[in-house]
């Protein structure tokens, strides 16, 4: 019985880790094609990865956008998670509630509704028009972390720095944001990855001459899957890696990933 | 009067950006689901539930919500019937991997979407592990159709949801007082019956809000319908896009993105109503 | 099913049909029972327990000192390394929780918040495939036992702790178990709850004349209630005994430190005959009933509330040690009195009843003899 059930959780394991490894094995595969296991090992896939102009554009776009996005939902997410916090409004909840709503929506749906206003005004395939259809979607877990951190931050310390003659400017720099700092950090990561690993909805905004890696792929793979696409899943895969090890560093990857 | 200001300064960046991000979108989405449109994409301004009507007549698009919908069901009880061993054990081990383990299990959520469909084209395409291993071993002549159809997008989207689904069980499971089952077991209940009686009914509150988020989740998914799918899978979120961006009918495509919105509603209704029952 | 019923058979025929459940029967006895984790110091270490039937037992000891895996020994929620533990006779340490037919009441109460009282009752009865309107009867009655009639159709979380509580003592009882065991039941309820379930368990246990063992880290509580307490510390059985027993005649400084208040002093022996001994402790020297090995080293404890205070050293009588002291402070305590004296460096607590003591005109500062009997002075050679 018990041996049944350890040879279950093992299955059930393998069901779900299988397609990481499998990613990894064939990325090394010096086929034209992409079959498992591979005819002819190498790393063919990662060299014309290297000459694939399209990716590497697609990369930059990618990275500018994610920058954008980043700063753009830090700043105003911060000011709204504080104006939350600190001002106890009545309908505070309410407020949190609009800002997290764009989650709750099917991304599709966003996507088709944010083509509809921007082919109105001109903001469709434009690096703008990008950065707000992210934005949208990155600044509800901004807002969500920052008020986190502002509401868990030691009592009284504001208070504290205003007895001893700090104006509520000079509070905010000197004390509130440098305890924020790895709330903020891990804010950065989670928009930053938001952004960087957005799909349809991108796909409802680029233009022939403006496009995301994560679309460039998608339409890659639409056509063709080889090896070349497993490199560069690995490639994503150890980036992602990396700044969730940042976010693990500051933060604890549980409790930023937990939704509620 | 000063603090107001402040709070509205503070606030209005933000709003700014949902406003023409988020608000303005999805009314206009919600108008334009009333216009309608001629052969080519040229929009006529109307106030008209034709959309509407087309969607709820014609067979085609039922099929479609249909399809969703089962897909919904089926990929929630798939993923359910994998999550539960495996939040269960996570939750009961003491073993000293637990934290490795925890991490591995939602690792796959961190990465892309793209990437993750993908890596089951390599596992399930006409060369892939599956094929090549039932080839290998003579048990098939010709490669089974593993994607490209129903069955590939669901096996994909399955995995692709049980750490979400994990986590809501072990949300569920983590309120759940251990010396329950014990309790269970002195009043003589055998191990797997004290499981039943005591443990699977105290997880239900984990169990519908886990299943309720796959549903949806599934119900708007698109890229591993498209890529799994092969072109040959029409579920609501790829006929939006179709709608969108091939056919050019922009009023269709907002009323059925409102129709997908309206079954979120329904859900969350439901979560309301049931959900509600079980809260302590 | 079968397992269960078989369990029933050989703890003996029960009579189905009286008033109240019936009287379990069951004898327990634990044999060098052991049970260590890794390399680590084992929890519980040689254990030799007898319990009769229809006793009631307190494991006493501090948190730590390996009671409630004892307990749980037992139950069969934790397998000994080594040792045996037989019920009635018979060896079940290898047999499954479920298969003992063993009443549990947990700390915690683990009722099951998605069933009612009553369903919580039944599913004991339900295991057992007793159901429909034997269940019922016997679900009623369990809930007159312990005072809850009316409150059957309630789910847990609208009781209170104490209502919780005696639900759980009614979902073990109503098995009719072989042996009731409590786990520190009485310790998430505030003071006046606790009197009141103490003395509410206790009349229950004597009623049905089960066996119960019952864990606990309040001596009053061990006191109060036991038939015969058995005092565990570092996983060890320290002294088994009835309350008078362990109160006036400690087995060990751990047991007379533990068990009621006490006045630690360190002593050397100066004499000994036939007659007893006579100690030094610090500058203070007073007699012992035993005769000790002169020049031994011991550990001495005077019960506070044996000790009074008297004003002058009295005419020096046989049986009564005095020794000179300073009165550092004065405690009054509603029905007790409390002093606090410095005798050479040693300080001493005398307790007094209020009623038998009116305040004897003593204050702080003040230089009095304190004075205890001689067979009152319990002596610890040490190691």
């Amino acid at each position: 019985m018990r041996i049944a059930v350890r040879l279950v959780i093992v299955l059930l394991y393998a069901f779900l880790l299988a397609p990481i490894g499998i990613v990894g094995l064939t990325s090394f595969s010096n086929d034209a094609y992409l079959a498992f296991p591979p005819a002819h090992w190498g790393l063919g896939g990662y060299a014309a990865l290297l000459r694939n102009s399209e990716f590497r554009g697609g990369l930059e776009v990618s990275v500018l956008l994610g920058a954008a996005v980043t700063l753009l939902t830090l700043a105003l997410g911060t000011a709204a998670a504080f104006a939350i916090a600190r001002f106890r409004f009545p309908g505070g909840g309410a407020l949190l509630a609009f800002f997290t709503a764009p989650l709750l929506l099917p991304t599709i749906v966003l996507g088709l509704a944010l083509l509809l206003v921007f082919a109105r005004i001109g903001l469709l395939a434009s690096f703008t028009g990008l950065t707000i259809g992210h934005a949208v979607v990155a600044i509800p877990y901004v807002i969500r972390l920052m008020l986190t951190a502002l509401n868990g931050l030691p009592p009284n310390l504001e208070e504290a720095a205003a007895t001893l003659g700090a104006t509520p400017s000079r509070i905010f720099w000197r004390v509130t944001l440098p305890l924020m700092r790895p709330a903020l950090l891990a804010a950065a990561a989670l928009a930053f990855l938001a952004s960087f690993d957005e799909v349809t909805i991108t796909l409802f905004l680029v233009g022939p001459r403006l496009t995301t890696l994560p679309v460039e792929v998608f339409r890659y793979v639409q056509n063709h899957a080889d090896p070349q696409v497993s490199a560069l899943s690995v490639v994503l895969i150890v980036l992602t890696v990396g700044v969730i090890v940042l976010i693990e560093r500051s933060l604890g990857l549980m409790r930023s990933v937990s939704r509620s | 009067m000063k603090r107001f200001a402040s709070f509205a300064a503070l606030l209005s960046p933000a709003s700014a950006l949902m406003l023409i991000g988020f608000v303005l979108p999805m009314a206009w989405l919600f108008r334009l689901s009333l216009d309608r449109a001629v052969e080519g994409g040229v929009l006529i301004p109307d106030l008209t539930p034709a959309n509407y009507v087309q969607f709820v007549h014609d067979k085609f698009y039922l099929a479609i919500l249909g399809r969703t919908l089962v897909l919904g069901v089926v990929v929630s009880f798939f993923t359910l019937l994998c999550a539960y061993p495996i939040a269960l054990f996570l939750f009961r081990t003491r073993s000293r991997w637990r934290g490795i383990l925890a991490v591995l299990t939602i690792s796959p959520m961190l990465v892309s979407s793209v990437v993750r469909t993908f890596s089951w084209m390599a596992i399930l395409g006409d060369r892939g592990l599956v094929n090549h291993a039932l080839l290998a071993l003579g048990l098939i002549d010709h490669p089974l159709a593993l994607m490209n159809n129903m069955l590939g997008v669901t096996i994909g989207l399955v995995q692709i949801e049980m750490p979400v689904m994990i986590l809501a069980l072990i949300a569920g499971l983590s309120r759940l007082d251990p010396t329950l089952e014990e309790a269970a077991q002195t009043l003589g209940a055998r191990p797997w019956r004290a499981f039943v009686r005591v443990t699977l009914p105290l997880s239900a509150p984990g169990i519908i809000l886990g299943c309720l988020v796959t549903f949806v989740q599934v119900m708007s998914s698109f890229v591993t319908p498209t890529l799994l799918g092969g072109g040959r899978v029409y579920v609501m979120a790829t006929t939006i896009y179709e709608e969108a961006l091939e056919t050019l009918n922009w009023p269709l495509a907002a009323t059925i993105s409102i129709i997908l919105i309206l079954v979120f509603g329904l859900c969350a209704l439901f979560y309301e109503r049931i959900g509600g029952r079980w809260q302590r | 099913m079968d397992q269960s019923l078989a369990a029933r058979g050989r703890a003996g025929p029960l009579k189905r049909d009286s008033a109240l459940p019936p009287v379990s029967v069951g004898y327990l006895a634990l044999r060098g029972v052991t049970k260590r984790y890794g390399e680590a110091p084992p929890v519980v270490s040689g254990c030799d327990l007898d319990v009769a039937r229809g006793e009631f037992i307190t494991l006493l000891g501090p948190s730590g000192c390996g009671k409630t895996t004892m307990l749980r020994i037992i139950a069969g929620l934790v397998v000994p390394s080594s040792g045996q533990v037989l019920l009635g006779g018979e060896d079940i340490t290898a047999r499954p929780v479920h298969a003992r037919n063993i009443g549990l009441v947990f700390q915690n109460y683990a009722l099951f918040p998605h069933l009612s009282a009553e369903r919580n009752i039944a599913f004991g009865l339900d295991m057992r495939g007793i159901r429909g309107r034997r269940a019922r009867d016997r679900i009623a009655r369990a809930l007159g036992l312990v005072r809850l009639g009316d409150f059957g159709q309630r789910m847990p979380r609208e009781l209170s702790g104490g209502q919780q509580q005696r639900v759980a003592l009614a979902r073990a009882l109503v098995i009719e178990p072989a042996i009731l065991l409590l786990d520190e039941p009485l310790s998430n309820l505030d003071a006046k709850l606790r009197d009141e379930l103490r003395a509410e368990i206790r009349e229950i246990q004597i009623r049905l004349g089960i066996t119960a063992l019952f864990v606990t880290h309040d001596q009053a509580e061990a006191l109060t209630m036991s038939d015969r307490v058995a005092v565990m510390n570092h996983g060890r059985l320290e002294q088994v005994g009835t309350p008078t027993e362990i109160y006036e005649h400690p087995a060990s400084p751990f047991v007379a430190g533990f068990v009621g208040r006490t006045n630690h002093l360190s002593a050397t022996v100066e004499s000994s005959d036939a007659g007893g001994s006579i100690l030094v402790s610090s500058g203070l020297r007073f007699a012992a009933p035993e005769p000790l090995r002169v020049n031994q080293s011991t550990t001495v404890m005077i019960r506070p509330h044996r000790m009074r205070l008297s004003r002058l050293p009295g005419p020096s009588r046989d049986g009564i040690n005095a020794v000179p002291a300073a009165i550092r402070r004065i405690v009054f305590a509603g029905d007790m009195i409390q002093y606090e004296a410095d005798a050479a460096g040693t300080i001493l607590l005398i307790e007094n009843q209020t009623s038998s003591h009116p305040d004897q005109g003593v204050s702080a500062g003040d230089q009095v003899f304190v004075e205890w009997p001689v067979s009152d002075t319990l002596v610890f050679a040490e190691q």
